[in-house]
């Protein structure tokens, strides 16, 4: 929100008691409002956003492997929390390493070619010590932004006052598959970017930025997203299967939506 | 006023004559084309022609007004003809879904059935005492080893005397024929004939029973049917009851454990010792145990006091009983795990039944030893069907086999002289029974294979008995083959009345789609500037068409005279034809198909809201296709509203006005929360068990969250209210003082009825519990009084949430001394929907107080969800859009499941007809429940029109206000209508589905009733009485 605390605009009805007959005159905050919200909004369509590099190292081809393994390696179905959770280290390790992948392939950013031609020239560099830094940290955002995600699954309906590990490993599997990767690409903090991270996240998460369909990190996030909220669907079915049980629809839910989502935003920036 | 208006505008653009209504003194500077009078200046020709103009102007708004009365009139009727299509429809296919039995209105005598003058008296009793113990199921009598449940190992008298005394007593299992209510049962228990599934409905109010019974039997046959217990009797019997000895007490109070009860002991001993000579059956009827499992469910202590009781009360009644007396006492269904009854599980269909007598009379069976087994809590128990008594019960006390019955008699009753000759003799006149019957029937008389197995019988029935040394075995053969035709005629008469009218199923669906096609034509396809004009076209040509096809479908009758369409029905068909071609005519005159189907291919390419309600509205129907998504509908309802909270947080961010956003952002999030948390009060329905814990329950912490909502939800919603400036005038009374302080009488109502059934607290703190119960009654009378009849009358007279606030203009005060004088509307931003939402909470006031706790805080919610969706559509400019009409829709259903209601018939609060009235009077009684089980949509169905209006300044195009209303009213009529479709459909598709009766049946159920009365409530109230009143009351007061 911006600092600047607006007046709440009261519509009120006015009648003149003068002798003179009054003009109406149209409230004057009224065009200043539309005349800032134009500029602004001409302003959000040209903002700048990092792209991946169009190669097929970026498909995360790790993800379906590992949704297989759950089941075949770690019997999700027997015992959902400690599969949830001995698993987890192989999907951070998994995700780190994709990370890694992705930070390599960001492409740069116009104007920053232009001014640091001579810094850097290949399009695909070695990993440098800053980067393994960052992905650390972006981790620890990702472990952080495994709580907001909670709250998110218990208001969607997750119960909650039972069941609470198996949700909270859901949200952790979550963040790091969806969560991650955007925190790579799009950047948290970053110094030598021109434009502002926190625009960016914020025209990225309200749909403003252009051809967001293009962005194989977003759309796989939206795949996630909409995956998991598909993954609610058989739960309530009566077919008795021990895949039915809380979460491990939602989870397959999320690994098959980003999956998807992940391979159809890598084929619409191929177009 | 301490703030500076910001946006202000003046009440008449210049030139502009107005209404001088308001400030007769301020129309010389609004006529401009008049000069001004000066002060003092005696009346001349100046004032006539102002007086003039003033009058011109009067009749112009006058002329104006009365258009819009008009044509607002016509919106109401069209709407009223389009609901009565939907309801037509739904007319029509539970007719054909819910098919009711033939009730033959013939009484059975002794010379038809049996051949002779006095009919076959098989026992040796005189006297019959029949008691009837509510929901005895069939575990509850017998051992059941190592079970620590308080129903078990309770009751047993009976079983004892059944193992040490097996001449004297009989006990079987007894089945019931779902729906298991007492009233179905008792027609069952003295008819004999099979239950229809619609009377179920009627358990409120049964009629006098019509069919030939054993009760009018004996009172036709000069027997005096002495009766205390169950008041469900008296109303089904009265005319036949011995009245001197009739004491029937009230039986939907279930609340009330214990006075049925005592009642029916304190008379039932006397009566039989002291007063012998006066009967010859004597019925009672206990409800306690029946009272504890609805209240406290079969795991309570209370349920094992109650089965001591009877224990003990059965032992003194054997004892009291003389030689000559047949004692039969029986349960007449069961309960289910959670003390409810109604459906058809094996829980609640299992009662017991037991006969004894000092005079030893009864049989046994073969293989006594397998087929009383109890291993299992009685699984393979021998059991009868409970309409197999009726024949027994007939024989036993020389009576004619009531005329419709279909039961055969119980075997262990005439076998005790092991010649058998008893039972042949029974079963075969139970067989020429039942053969009148059928023959007299329509339906069954032509089927050969009952028939042929009948004349069978009836060829050697005269070799037998003429016979004298006919054998026990061929005694017995015979009796084997009465039976088996006996029970081939029962399965046949099932099956076909398990079958359905299909061509009325159809009919009903067909009209259905007709109804929603044009709904759909009415509400989105034709520009609402049409729809204004054609109104009365519509109108007229329905009613001119429906009687042309009233006279056509008449005569049509008279020609074909069709099989299974009597001639109501026909002519209800040609109404529907009538007003389907009347509304169709004028669409079609103008436009063409084509450009319909253009049309509502530009109207879907709308945006991400209209596409996010058809996915709900495709989705909320698709739930009917599988049981499992019915069963959980009130988790799904959930999900889609938090879903639809998360979208609109997600658009409130993208909001450019960054206050706006912040007030966007605000109300998503609380939306989201409200949901949440209303979700979590939950009310499981049984096939939820095991994975749903049910919390709705009557406890001190929700009283006491009554009296925290009683403060905060006013508050609430003055604060909803101060955002347009509009907490003025009479919202502060009705707001602050009225629902306030109905609220808190509210919740001390339900404190009272706490006190009531918690004895101990009674006991404890003296209270006396009459004052209690009329103290109760007096505050719950007092509310819906001001909430229903003063809240409406005074809405009726006109309350506007605004204040009128004289200032001086600042920058003129300073300026000169002809001061300019200005007054400042307050709440003018939101004039219409102040006022409107005053009805709201008078009805929403009316509901809180039949709702029970948890259910009042689920509806407080609501309001709160409401509001903040107003906002939101205000907001994200959605107001038009078809997603804000789902919304409000699915937020009546979760409000429906939250508070304490599922789609069956068990879970409708029967307890709180009792709120008003001791006694069931009409229609104070059937008032409370309907408001008690559809409150959550009769007060969504009102909002519906709040999303035209809320904050919204008056308009001077109230015809173009009127038709916004009532697209949005239309609109949620076409989410309802999809729902119904897709419920007709899928009961229609799972007719023959094991859990027809128990999922699909009573869903389709819910869905017809919601939509009569959306239809009801939408139509004369929200479009009509409601918007109409606050839209025209705007109109007249300030001309425009």
């Amino acid at each position: 929100m911006t600092s600047k605390a607006q007046r709440m605009p009261r519509i009120k009805k006015t009648v003149s008691f003068s002798d003179v007959p009054k003009i109406a005159t149209i409230p004057p905050n009224d065009s200043q409002l539309t005349a800032d919200s134009k500029t602004t909004s001409q302003n959000s369509s040209s903002t700048w956003v990092p792209k991946l590099n169009k190669t097929v190292l970026t498909v995360p081809f790790h993800i379906p492997m590992f949704a297989y393994s759950l089941f075949e390696h770690y019997n999700i179905t027997t015992d959902a929390v400690s599969a949830m959770s001995r698993s987890l280290v192989v999907l951070v390790a998994f995700q780190v390493v994709y990370a890694l992948i992705l930070m390599q392939n960001i492409s740069e950013s116009p104007k920053k070619k232009k001014t640091k031609k001579t810094v850097k020239k290949a399009r695909v560099r070695a990993p440098e010590s800053g980067d393994f830094l960052y992905v650390t940290f972006a981790c620890g955002v990702t472990l952080l932004g495994t709580l907001p995600l909670f709250i998110v699954l218990i208001l969607f309906g997750a119960p909650f006052t039972v069941l609470l590990k198996e949700t909270y490993l859901l949200a952790v599997h979550i963040s790091f598959l969806v969560l991650l990767p955007l925190l790579i690409v799009y950047k948290i903090a970053d110094n030598d970017s021109e434009v502002q991270p926190s625009t960016v996240w914020s025209k990225l998460l309200t749909f403003e930025v252009a051809d967001w369909y293009k962005q194989p990190a977003f759309t796989m996030a939206i795949g996630g997203v909409v995956g998991t909220w598909l993954g609610a669907i058989p739960i309530p079915l009566d077919w008795d299967r021990n895949w039915q049980t809380w979460p491990i629809t939602l989870l397959v839910g999320a690994y098959g939506g980003a999956f998807v989502g992940n391979v159809l935003g890598q084929l619409a920036s191929l177009v | 006023m301490a703030q500076v208006p910001i946006a202000t505008r003046p009440v008449v653009p210049p030139g502009e004559p107005k209404n001088g209504s308001i400030q007769p003194s301020q129309s010389p500077e609004t006529l401009p084309s008049i000069p001004m009078i000066p002060e003092g200046v005696p009346d001349g020709m100046l004032p006539d022609v102002r007086q003039r103009l003033l009058r011109q102007a009067n009749e112009r708004i006058q002329f104006r007004n009365r258009k819009l009365g008009i044509s607002h009139g016509y919106y109401v009727k069209v709407m009223f003809l389009l609901g009565l299509l939907q309801i037509i429809g739904l007319a029509f296919f539970t007719k054909g879904f819910l098919l009711s039995r033939q009730v033959l209105p013939f009484t059975s005598n002794c010379m038809d059935q049996q051949g002779r003058d006095q009919c076959l008296k098989a026992s040796p009793f005189e006297k019959t005492v029949i008691v009837v113990i509510d929901a005895l199921r069939f575990d509850f009598v017998i051992p059941v080893e190592g079970s620590t449940e308080p129903y078990h190992n309770k009751l047993t008298a009976l079983y004892e005397l059944f193992q040490n005394e097996p001449e004297n007593s009989l006990l079987l299992k007894f089945i019931a024929d779902p729906p298991t209510t007492t009233l179905q049962r008792l027609k069952g228990l003295t008819t004999g004939s099979l239950p229809t599934f619609i009377d179920a409905g009627s358990n409120f109010d049964g009629d006098t029973i019509d069919e030939d019974n054993w009760v009018s039997q004996l009172y036709h046959n000069e027997r005096n049917v002495a009766f205390v217990g169950d008041d469900t009797w008296t109303a089904l019997f009265n005319p036949f009851l011995y009245q001197n000895l009739t004491r029937p007490y009230d039986s939907l109070n279930v609340w009330d454990l214990h006075s049925v009860d005592n009642g029916v002991i304190e008379h039932i001993f006397p009566t039989i010792t002291n007063r012998s000579a006066e009967w010859d059956v004597l019925i009672g009827h206990l409800l306690g145990l029946d009272h504890c499992g609805h209240r406290y469910g079969p795991r309570h202590s209370a349920m094992e006091q109650k089965l001591i009781q009877m224990n003990g009360f059965l032992k003194d009644l054997m004892q009291t009983i003389d030689d000559k007396t047949l004692l039969v006492v029986m349960g007449d269904h069961g309960m289910d795990q959670t003390g409810n009854h109604g459906g058809e599980s094996p829980d609640e269909v299992e009662a017991a039944m037991f006969m004894y007598s000092k005079t030893p009379f009864f049989g046994r069976v073969a293989e006594a030893e397998k087929a009383y087994d109890i291993s299992k809590a009685g699984k393979s128990f021998r059991s009868v069907n409970q309409i197999d008594l009726v024949s027994s019960l007939s024989f036993l006390m020389g009576l004619p086999v009531p005329y419709n019955n279909l039961g055969f008699p119980i075997e262990e009753l005439f076998t005790r002289h092991h010649d058998n000759k008893l039972l042949a003799y029974a079963n075969f006149y139970t067989s020429v029974q039942i053969h009148q019957y059928r023959n007299n029937t329509d339906l069954l008389k032509n089927d050969e294979e009952v028939n042929l197995k009948f004349s069978k019988l009836l060829k050697k029935w005269p070799v037998i008995v003429q016979d004298p040394s006919t054998s026990p075995e061929a005694w017995f053969a015979f009796a084997q083959e009465a039976r088996e035709y006996q029970e081939l005629s029962l399965e046949k008469c099932k099956d076909l009345w398990a079958r359905f009218d299909l061509t009325s199923i159809t009919l009903g669906i067909v009209i259905t789609i007709v109804a929603l096609t044009l709904l759909i034509v009415y509400s989105k396809l034709i520009p609402s500037v049409v729809i204004a004009q054609l109104n009365p076209q519509f109108f007229s040509s329905s009613i001119a068409i429906s009687f042309v096809w009233i006279v056509l479908m008449g005569s049509l009758y008279v020609v074909l005279k069709p099989d299974n369409l009597t001639l109501n029905w026909s002519l209800l068909l040609g109404v529907a034809i009538g007003i389907a071609n009347g509304i169709l005519a004028p669409v079609m005159d103008r436009y063409s198909i084509p450009w319909l189907i253009s049309q509502a291919r530009e109207r879907m390419d709308l945006n991400g809201w209209t596409y996010m309600a058809l996915t709900f509205i495709i989705m909320h129907s698709l739930v009917f296709t599988s049981n499992s998504f019915v069963i959980w509908e009130d988790k799904l309802v959930a999900f889609w509203l938090s879903t639809f909270g998360f979208c609109a947080l997600f658009k409130a961010t993208r909001l450019q006005n960054s206050f706006k956003r912040a007030w966007g952002c605000y109300h998503a999030a609380s939306f989201i929360i409200m949901v949440r948390v209303s979700s979590s009060i939950t009310l499981c329905r049984e096939e939820q068990q095991p994975k749903c814990v049910s919390n709705f329950q009557i406890t001190w912490w929700a009283i006491a969250l009554l009296f925290v909502a009683a403060y905060l939800l006013p508050k609430i919603i003055e604060g909803f209210y101060k955002i347009s400036s509009s907490f003025e005038g009479a919202a502060s009374l009705w707001i602050t003082t009225g629902l306030r302080g109905l609220m808190f009488m509210t919740a001390i109502h339900w404190t009272l009825e706490y006190l009531e059934h918690n004895a101990v607290l009674t006991q404890s703190l003296g209270i006396p519990m009459n004052l209690l119960k009329l103290s109760k009654i007096t505050i719950a009378r007092i509310v819906l009084g001001i909430a229903l009849i003063a809240g409406n009358v005074g809405w009726f007279l006109g309350p506007l949430c605004i204040r009128l606030d004289l200032s001086l203009e600042p920058a003129a005060a300073s300026a000169s001394p002809s001061a300019k004088k200005e007054a400042q509307i307050l709440g003018y931003g939101n004039a219409y929907g102040s006022s409107y939402f005053l009805l709201v909470i008078n009805i929403l006031a009316a509901t809180l107080l039949v709702s029970k706790p948890l259910g009042g805080l689920s509806l407080c919610l609501m309001i709160y969800e409401l509001l903040t969706l107003l906002e939101l559509a205000d907001l994200l400019d959605i107001r038009h859009d078809m997603i804000s009409v789902v919304v409000m829709g699915l937020i009546g259903y979760l409000h429906f499941f939250t508070s304490g209601h599922q789609a069956t018939l068990q879970s409708i609060h029967w307890d709180v007809a009792f709120i008003l009235n001791e006694k069931i009077t009409f229609p104070f009684t059937h008032l409370t429940v309907i408001l008690n089980t559809l409150g959550p949509f009769i007060i969504v169905s009102l909002c519906v029109a709040l999303l035209s209006i809320w904050k919204i300044t008056p308009t001077n195009k109230p015809i173009t206000l009127f038709s916004r209303i009532v697209e949005n009213a239309t609109g949620i009529l076409i989410y309802q209508s999809c729902l119904t479709l897709s419920t007709l459909i899928m009961a229609a598709h799972f007719r023959r589905h094991l859990m027809v009766w128990k999922i699909f049946a009573p869903r389709f159920m819910l869905n017809g009733l919601i939509i009569i009365c959306m239809n009801i409530v939408l139509t004369f109230v929200t479009v009509g009485v409601g918007s109409g009143k606050v839209v025209k009351r705007w109109n007249e007061l300030f001309g425009s």
